[in-house]
């Protein structure tokens, strides 16, 4: 990339100047403050300014960092120094300080630090040297261009690197000659075609689902190997793990180099070492270990476990077979990769690795952070260690990022007046849970409400009774999945309501009414996707695969029908929220019928909920006959015009919900 | 001595430009899937209206059914051709976005200017994403990529050639024609 000075008026000169001085040997260029480079593209966030800041003198070092720059009056700019970071947002010339940040004194002079500038639609980090020195949440600037400027040092290398979600899995089924996508940075790692224990002579690898694992065994230091790229952050990083014999183990996040990473280590109970029978989260910083956090009890010999740890802000998160064992608040590296971790000669066996998102907000306003938390209409104010909002009237707090959707949120609230948790806010709707503590004063005081809200008009969508006096610590909860919006009070669900429109959005804190309220210990954090119990066309076919057929995993739930005709049924209970889903192929020239069962049993499937879709030939319409029992619950037809057209039978709460080609044509509460 | 200092200089500095720019350029061709100058079955092309698709064409080597059981090799030669027109001599990266069926349909052979074959693999299934591929040597001016059946089930939407060794791609890139010949 070229980087233009002045606005790329003089990029090709600026060049020119940057390689004859290299060529000369001469100084690299130091850039006036006043005279800032912009790279050549306009930023298309999410999106990393990747650099190496370049540190003559680290008392006169002075660099500004420009984020989404329109013009010097529309601009976010990050000033560095060696004892002094701040972020701000100039808005048609009116700067504001946002954020939270901390120095970083250890410049040397003459040396070189990597340099990160990180920006999504809400965030923008600066990372130096491996340390998040800045975080800031705003989004009041349109996408713009990419900057720099420096006295005293040299921005060099600049380079845009675009983001997007982060998603990696192995299966290790391959040749015991590839890495795959695995960098081995220390030991040595190898694919394993047969499980190598003692049953191994007993196994065939042609009968089993997945023979293959990768094996990691430690020399002198632990092993590790790595994949992914530096610029991944906010994720979780899973794997199956089995120990050979009794060697700790473990899996890594935000990994620099071997001497800079978060660590899940897991030691074995049978051990007698110091450190032995537990799960440790550990960092190891500059090759110094500290531990974070640590928690009782060992892993066996030969025995498969599922190790998690996730990382998002400073929130860092170990799992145990999907128990939550370990958590720490943690600022360090702020992106980096993962990877998998073993000690000893006996080592580790690896499998089912999985690396996707995960993203959390934990908030508990022990400092007041500006440009967080937007006040919508009321006084809000950081106060002992919460959020508090006093005076009259309906008065709102809003928060997070406007494309989360499918998340739960909840904040703990004590005070005298009424509240709130609004999710899906956008500019002029949301939707949310609201409580009429007593003494309140508002008219749905003993009541909690879900309601939807749009350009000042509240509509109430659902209501039940909820006794909440005015002096007590309470925790509430709002879920928001697709269109369910589900509340909860102290722990306990209170009602629920549907609107197809509830999908995505910011969120909020409401007060109302007298009094004071006091918000503390808000989270956030997303719904996982649902698991699958799936049908596919080669395991419906029994000719060709009839050692397939009862045994194989993704065949597994269900059970064949004796003739043709006859449902499918899954061999197990479903409790809770279930989807069924498939896709209807060439609708204009079908003609037939389909029946889905939700809730009901092969012995007696009238019980239950029954969708019956019909298809005609030459006509693009569905039509859709929900039953309850015998009980007519609703019909209704649509045109479709998505080839394969989507359908969705689901359980969601206390609803009902049929939708196809992407359209919620029936909601019924049941 | 003097009346031969100004031609120098202008000659050090006519030096230095062209190494200046030389030394600055960054190469990123992008190539979409239905760019090829050949194609020979069982590669195909594929017309979709998935947003997560460029220009909504893929080239694939479809999933045969039933689905083999294990390895078996690749049935055909199958393949699409591509040139491209490199600006700069040099080494480049090669990155592929790619979907795989499953683990037994999760590579393609990669031949660049009859080399031997290299091939295109990692683990991650039914969903599109960039896989890093090799490193190779390429020569100013027009450069043959070949794509070809390693296993089907297999899916191709872009590829691109970068000489910048940290550039990741991680979405749809903009595809350049101007390196691109047809």
């Amino acid at each position: 990339m070229i980087p233009m000075r002045g606005h790329g008026i003089r990029s090709v000169s600026g060049a020119i100047v940057a390689a004859a001085l290299i060529l000369t040997g001469a100084a690299a260029p130091t850039y006036a403050l006043d005279d800032p480079v912009m790279l050549e593209e306009t930023a298309d966030p999410p999106y990393a300014l990747a650099a190496t800041l370049n540190v003559h003198d680290p008392n006169t070092l002075h660099t500004r960092l420009y984020v989404d720059y329109t013009d010097p009056d529309n601009t976010y700019v990050i000033t560095c120094r060696r004892y002094e970071v701040h972020v701000e947002r100039v808005l048609d010339g009116e700067v504001a300080r946002i954020g939270a940040t901390r120095p970083y004194g250890r410049m040397e002079p003459d040396s070189s630090l990597e340099l990160t500038v990180r920006r999504d639609g809400w965030l923008i980090e600066l990372i130096l040297d491996g340390r998040v020195l800045a975080r800031a949440w705003d989004s009041k600037l349109p996408a713009g261009q990419v900057g720099f400027a420096a006295s005293g040092g040299e921005v060099a290398d600049a380079m845009l690197q675009p983001l997007a979600g982060v998603y990696m899995t192995d299966d290790f089924m391959r040749g015991e000659e590839s890495q795959g996508v695995w960098m081995p940075e220390s030991g040595t790692w190898e694919i394993e075609p047969l499980r190598t224990d003692e049953r191994s002579e007993r196994m065939d690898a042609d009968r089993s689902a997945n023979a293959f694992t990768y094996q990691g065994r430690a020399e002198e230091g632990p092993a590790i190997v790595t994949a992914g790229y530096w610029f991944w952050n906010s994720y979780q990083v899973t794997a199956a793990v089995r120990p050979s014999e009794t060697d700790p183990l473990g899996v890594l996040a935000y990994y620099q180099d071997p001497e800079n990473y978060l660590l899940a280590r897991w030691t074995s109970a049978l051990c007698r070492e110091d450190d032995s029978d537990r799960l440790q989260l550990v960092s190891v910083v500059d090759g110094e270990r500290a531990v974070l956090a640590e928690t009782r009890g060992g892993h066996l010999p030969r025995q498969w476990y599922e190790l998690r740890l996730r990382v998002c802000g400073d929130v860092v998160q170990v799992l145990v077979d999907d128990e939550p064992m370990l958590v720490a608040r943690v600022d360090l590296f702020g992106q980096g990769m993962p990877g998998l971790y073993t000690e000893g000669e006996t080592g580790t066996f690896f499998d089912g690795v999985i690396v996707e998102d995960w993203e959390v907000l934990i908030e508990d306003f022990d400092t007041e952070i500006p440009g967080k938390w937007i006040a919508r209409s009321g006084t809000w104010e950081v106060n002992s260690g919460a959020m508090e909002s006093a005076g009259s009237g309906l008065r709102m707090l809003t928060g997070g990022r406007a494309e989360w959707e499918k998340y739960r949120c909840a904040t703990e609230f004590e005070g005298r007046a009424a509240v709130g948790i609004a999710v899906c806010v956008d500019e002029s709707s949301w939707y949310g849970l609201r409580i009429g503590t007593q003494g309140s004063g508002v008219e749905y005081e003993g009541e909690a409400q879900i309601v939807r809200a749009d350009g000042g008009e509240i509509e109430v969508l659902s209501s039940a009774p909820a006794y909440v006096p005015g002096n007590g610590r309470h925790r509430m909860r709002v879920v928001v999945d697709d269109g369910l919006i589900t509340g909860f009070l102290d722990g306990r669900r209170v009602l629920d309501a549907f609107d197809a429109a509830a999908q995505s959005g910011r969120i909020g804190l409401i007060a109302e009414g007298n009094g004071i309220a006091r918000f503390d210990e808000v989270q956030v954090e997303m719904i996982p996707p649902m698991r699958i119990a799936r049908v596919t066309d080669e395991f419906a076919d029994v000719d060709a695969h009839p050692e397939m057929a009862e045994w194989a995993s993704t065949r597994a739930p269900w059970v064949l029908p004796d003739e043709e005709g006859e449902p499918w049924w899954t061999k197990g209970s479903y409790f809770g929220d279930k989807t069924i889903s498939f896709e209807i192929s060439d609708v204009e020239t079908s003609e037939g019928e389909v029946t889905l069962h939700l809730e009901s049993s092969p012995e007696e499937p009238s019980r239950g909920m029954r969708l019956t879709l019909k298809t005609e030939e030459g006509s693009a319409l569905i039509t859709a006959t929900l039953m309850a029992g015998d009980e007519l619950l609703g019909e209704a037809e649509i045109e479709t015009s998505g080839d394969p057209c989507p359908v969705r039978f689901e359980r969601k709460g206390t609803w009902i919900v049929v939708a196809i080609d992407g359209e919620v044509i029936l909601s019924e509460k049941r | 001595m003097r009346r031969f200092t100004v031609p120098a200089v202008l000659i050090v500095m006519a030096v230095v430009l062209t190494a200046g720019i030389a030394w600055t350029q960054t190469v990123r061709i992008v190539v979409d899937a239905g760019d090829y100058t050949s194609i020979k079955p069982s590669m195909v092309r594929t017309s979709t209206t998935s947003s997560a698709v460029a220009e909504g064409t893929f080239i694939q080597i479809p999933p045969r059914r039933p689905r083999p059981e294990e390895e078996t090799g690749p049935t055909d030669d199958g393949n699409a051709v591509y040139r491209v027109n490199v600006p700069t001599a040099g080494t480049y990266r090669l990155w592929a976005r790619t979907w795989w069926y499953d683990s037994c349909g999760n590579s393609f052979f990669i031949v660049i200017n009859d080399r031997p074959a290299t091939y295109i693999e990692d683990a991650t299934y039914q969903t599109w994403h960039w896989v890093r591929g090799p490193q190779v040597q390429l020569n100013a001016g027009t450069n043959t990529i070949r794509v070809q059946n390693r296993e089907d089930g297999a899916r191709l939407d872009q590829f691109m050639l970068t000489n910048n060794a940290r550039y990741v791609p991680t979405r749809i890139e903009a595809r350049t024609p101007q390196y691109i010949v047809k």
